[in-house]
């Protein structure tokens, strides 16, 4: 039968701990054959199992180019991902998916783009700058906005320098006052104040945003002072999720299931949502 | 295709019997011992008289046939050197429901949209290709009963395989509504006598009589106004009494949300779906956030998943009105009065605009 809940096993090839919270594996399917024929979108999602705990939903935060492995970054709030830290180099988890919508990428050919991401929001962010990097040429200027509340909660630091040091992109990365260290050369603010100053225009441009609620309110916010159009900025939204796949009636949002409509919507639909998430 | 029929309840009994002796499983409402004697649930029969279809609504419906209150999903264990997967064992062989009402098939109809969207969910499905629905139309009517509002003209009959309707003479009129259906019909040890123009007369009377028993509501403008009023104060002052315990959506026909959970056993671990209720306070519960704390919230989602969202996504009401939920609920809200209260609303705005 073709079980629609029923994971594939992969193993843990590298792991990194990016933050004292924050984790990222780096997972390669046991099974060469699907490994072969497995590829997703960026901006889509996975079930993943702790075998003996259970379930739980990230989304791949590598590069939809990136055909030998996939990666996921993840906070350490709850059962799951309390027992998933755990795991190391060489253990096995399960994975189903792909599940969920993108980020039309492809769409934004031709145009600037800016990515505004706060904490571990950078993962879903990452993902899709990196697959837009992958294609370079497509764009015009690409921009990176990049906040953590200190340092130590910056995550892909080795990544953050490199695209650092990249003179085709600009970054801009920040810290919230306080939690700069002396050796902090990025800048102290909060995200929506970096990016006002940033200033970028919104004539041709899509901003990608992900991050703490909390964030993205204010985020918003800026970006309708400087006129920004709610078609031009996408995020993603988080329910509680089992399957995964519309079938558990767990993760909508008024009629929209963010499992299947989801997880990427525009600003513009979002407004519409009712507000119950 | 329809072919109409006539059988004694001594030629029904004969036939149920032989379909039971040639290998068919078939499932009937019968009284689960142990419990209290008003409940039926749909069971496997050993005889036809071990059915009861006298009495009107099994406590719970047949999506359980289907969509088993707990079903094993798969299972895993450790072998030293990784970990294995198995799919359960399951083999999917044809059977028979009998003894179904026309919402019972239709609360079927219904979660078929969901099970089969785009994923395609074999559990279900594979059930749902191998049953064969015999329906009876309804013996009596009682107060909770809405469907002809919901469903249409009494009776619903796409669900159905084949449908009996029993006349006042006591004898049956078969209708045979599917290729399906009409296999069962080599079972049947007699002539088959096609039913007269008296019968057919007697037949649809006795429909129109069902049909004008069922109490009418009207839910025309119901939809508008949920999709506009997600905040109005409705919500905060309706069903203020609900202990959240869940019963309306366990006995709901079309309710369908799941858990996924596992089952730790030594050797061998098994991740089992079982059903979860958009009532309980935990079903949207993240470690910093429910975005449904206030009961009142998850009242409005019920209410707006069946008569709205359900819709929205899959062009159907997702509630027969099989009145289930107002039968069980402990502090007896029912969803009929907040429908028409509803529909109200929904006209006076109209009038405004
Ligand atoms: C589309 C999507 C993408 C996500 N991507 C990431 C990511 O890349 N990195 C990351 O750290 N977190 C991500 N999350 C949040 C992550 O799913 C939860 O933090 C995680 O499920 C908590 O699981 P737990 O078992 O440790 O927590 P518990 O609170 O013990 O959770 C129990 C169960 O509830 C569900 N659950 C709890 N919280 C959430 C939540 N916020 N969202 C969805 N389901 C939840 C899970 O199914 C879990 O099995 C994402 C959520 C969604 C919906
Ligand atoms: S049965 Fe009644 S009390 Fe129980 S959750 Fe449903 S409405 Fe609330
Ligand atoms: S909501 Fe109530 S009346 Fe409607 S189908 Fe479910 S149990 Fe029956
Ligand atoms: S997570 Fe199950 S319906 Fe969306």
């Amino acid at each position: 039968m073709t079980n629609i809940y029923k994971p594939f096993v992969m193993e843990i090839i590298k792991s990194f701990q990016e933050t004292p919270d924050v984790k990222t594996f780096r997972l390669k399917f046991k099974n060469d054959e699907i490994a072969k024929n497995f590829s997703f979108k960026t901006g889509q999602f996975g079930e993943y199992t702790v075998f003996g705990v259970g379930e739980t939903t990230f989304c791949i935060s590598s590069s939809a180019f990136q055909k030998d492995y996939i990666e996921c970054s993840f906070k350490k709030v709850g059962e799951v991902t309390t027992a998933l830290e755990r795991l190391d180099k060489g253990d096995e988890i399960g994975f189903r998916g792909p599940y969920g919508n993108w980020f039309e990428i492809d769409e934004w050919a031709g145009k600037n783009l800016v990515f505004v991401a706060g904490g571990i929001g950078l993962a879903p962010i990452r993902s899709c700058f990196l697959s837009c990097l992958a294609q370079r040429e497509k764009y015009k200027d690409i921009t990176m906005i990049y906040g953590a509340r200190s340092v130590s909660d910056l995550v892909y630091k080795t990544q953050l320098n490199e695209w650092e040091k990249r003179d085709d992109i600009k970054t801009i990365y920040t810290v919230d006052p306080g939690g700069e260290n002396s050796s902090w050369k990025g800048k102290i603010g909060f995200v929506p104040t970096i990016l006002e100053k940033a200033d970028p225009k919104p004539d041709n441009t899509v901003v990608i945003t992900c991050g703490p609620p909390i964030m993205i309110k204010f985020v918003l916010k800026s970006l309708k002072k400087m006129n920004f159009e709610d078609e031009q900025i996408i995020t993603t939204l988080e329910m509680k999720m089992k399957c995964g796949i519309g079938k558990c009636g767990r993760c909508n949002i008024g009629p929209y299931y963010v499992c299947k409509h989801g997880p990427v919507f525009s600003m513009a639909q979002i407004k519409d949502f009712p507000l119950e998430y | 295709m329809t072919e109409l029929f006539k059988l004694s309840p001594f030629e029904l009994n004969a036939w149920m019997d032989l379909l039971i002796a040639a290998g068919y499983p078939v499932f009937a409402p019968v009284f689960e011992e142990g419990t209290d004697k008003d409940n039926l649930y749909f069971k496997k029969i050993k005889k036809w008289n071990d059915a009861d279809i006298g009495k009107l609504k099994t406590k719970r419906g047949p999506k359980e046939l289907f969509f088993p209150i707990n079903e094993d999903l798969f299972s895993y264990k450790y072998n030293g050197d990784g970990f294995t997967l198995e799919d359960p064992e399951i083999e999917y062989e044809p059977f028979i429901v009998a003894g179904l009402r026309p919402c019972d098939t239709a609360g079927l109809d219904v979660i078929d949209k969901l099970f089969s969207w785009d994923y395609k969910d074999e559990f279900y499905l594979k059930k749902r290709e191998k049953a064969i629905l015999i329906a009876f139309t309804c013996p009596y009517t009682d107060s909770s009963c809405f469907c002809t509002s919901v469903l249409g003209k009494y009776p619903y009959k796409d669900g159905s395989d084949i449908m009996l309707t029993q006349l006042k003479s006591k004898d049956y009129i078969v209708e045979i509504l599917t290729e399906k259906g009409k296999k069962l019909l080599s079972h049947l040890n007699k002539v088959i006598n096609p039913a007269s123009k008296e019968d057919l007369k007697e037949l649809k009377k006795e429909l129109d009589n069902i049909d004008k028993s069922i109490k009418k509501i009207k839910i025309d403008k119901v939809k508008s106004w949920l999709e506009n009023n997600f905040e109005d104060d409705y919500w905060k002052n309706c069903a203020l009494e609900c202990l959240s315990c869940g019963i309306c959506t366990f006995v709901c026909p079309t309710c369908h949300c799941f858990d996924i959970i596992e089952d730790r056993n030594l050797d061998k671990i098994t991740r089992r779906r079982t059903w979860d209720s958009c009532s309980f306070t935990d079903f949207t519960r993240m470690k910093v956030h429910q975005p449904r704390q206030e009961h009142f919230r998850r009242w409005r989602q019920r209410l707006m998943h069946k008569y709205y969202y359900y819709v929205n996504n899959f062009e159907v009401i997702a509630c027969t009105g099989c009145g289930r939920c107002i039968e069980s609920c402990p502090v007896g809200i029912n969803i009929m009065t907040m429908l028409s209260e509803i529909d109200d609303k929904g006209k006076k705005l109209k009038a405004k605009a």
